[in-house]
């Protein structure tokens, strides 16, 4: 943007010709068609500024109490954050937030936000038949919460995997039929965390 | 919902002695310490009924043990097939 430099610079009582006029306001007019419009008053005091499509001067509708705070809604996508510092408190996120590739650092989650809905988890199913004197040996998936277990006979005893996983994450146990003669069935629920 | 099998078929008797069922592909063979005893196979089918999981005892019960079909095909397990593991 072009500044406006006086051209015209003579001594009182000096004679002004037409070309010197011409020229003073051929400057005048070339700095001001470089600079932004302003815009009328905006809609609300200490509204943050932002440029149109020209280039010119418009109230963003958004609103800051002038000490650096943005105090009222910002009802479009807020987008682009980048490298910025919210340091007050962000409330009422109606829609959906995205964090695309950033991490979450220091969160702090309210006391029982996390409910059992918003864990994704799987159930599985087991069933089976077990001969006599049979120790069929189970593992469940990484992640899993303490099994249903039901065995159709008392002779069905529940045991220790022969197997050591040797980790949380490998849960195992095993169903003993300790019945001489007899199979008996058993049924296992179980969920786990998805991954 | 689609869901995922894995059945244990003795080696000996030909006979599918325990089923696993869950609506996400199976991460973990619940039998799998049984190799030596199980050959595995795997099915899905689809619950159109949409009532959540069908427990496997409830498959164990519907499905012919040695042939591994389902014996009466119904909504519960619509497209019922064998896959490749």
């Amino acid at each position: 943007m072009t500044d406006y430099s006086r051209v015209y610079n003579k001594s009182t009582g000096d004679t002004v010709v037409a070309s010197e006029f011409n020229t003073e306001f051929e400057s005048i007019a070339t700095a001001s068609a470089t600079k932004a419009n302003k815009t009328g008053a905006p809609a609300t005091t200490n509204n943050l500024a932002m440029l149109n499509a020209s280039g010119d001067l418009e109230d963003s509708l958004i609103e800051t109490d002038g000490a650096g705070e943005i105090t009222a809604d910002i009802t479009g996508a807020a987008s682009g954050l980048h490298g910025s510092n919210l340091t007050g408190d962000v409330t009422n996120v109606d829609n959906a937030m995205s964090i695309s590739s950033g991490a979450v650092d220091t969160a702090e989650l309210a006391s029982g936000a996390v409910q059992k809905v918003k864990i994704q988890t799987t159930t599985v199913s087991l069933a089976g038949s077990i001969a006599s004197f049979t120790l069929q040996p189970i593992t469940l998936n990484s992640y899993c919460f303490f099994p249903m277990i039901h065995c159709s006979g008392s002779p069905l005893h529940l045991s220790g995997h022969a197997t050591d996983g040797a980790s949380a994450d490998n849960a195992r146990f095993a169903i003993y039929n300790t019945s001489g003669t007899t199979a008996y069935t058993y049924d296992v629920d179980y969920r786990y965390i998805n991954a | 919902m689609k869901h995922y099998v894995i059945a244990a078929k003795n080696k000996k008797s030909g006979v599918i002695e325990h089923i696993a069922t869950s609506t996400e592909p199976h991460t973990v063979n619940p039998y799998g310490d049984s190799a030596d005893v199980y050959d595995f196979e795997y099915y899905e089918f689809d619950n159109d009924q949409d009532e959540g999981l069908v427990r496997a005892g409830e498959l164990l019960k519907a499905i012919n043990p040695n042939s591994g079909k389902i014996k009466d095909e119904s909504l519960r397990f619509s497209k019922f097939k064998k896959v490749q593991s």
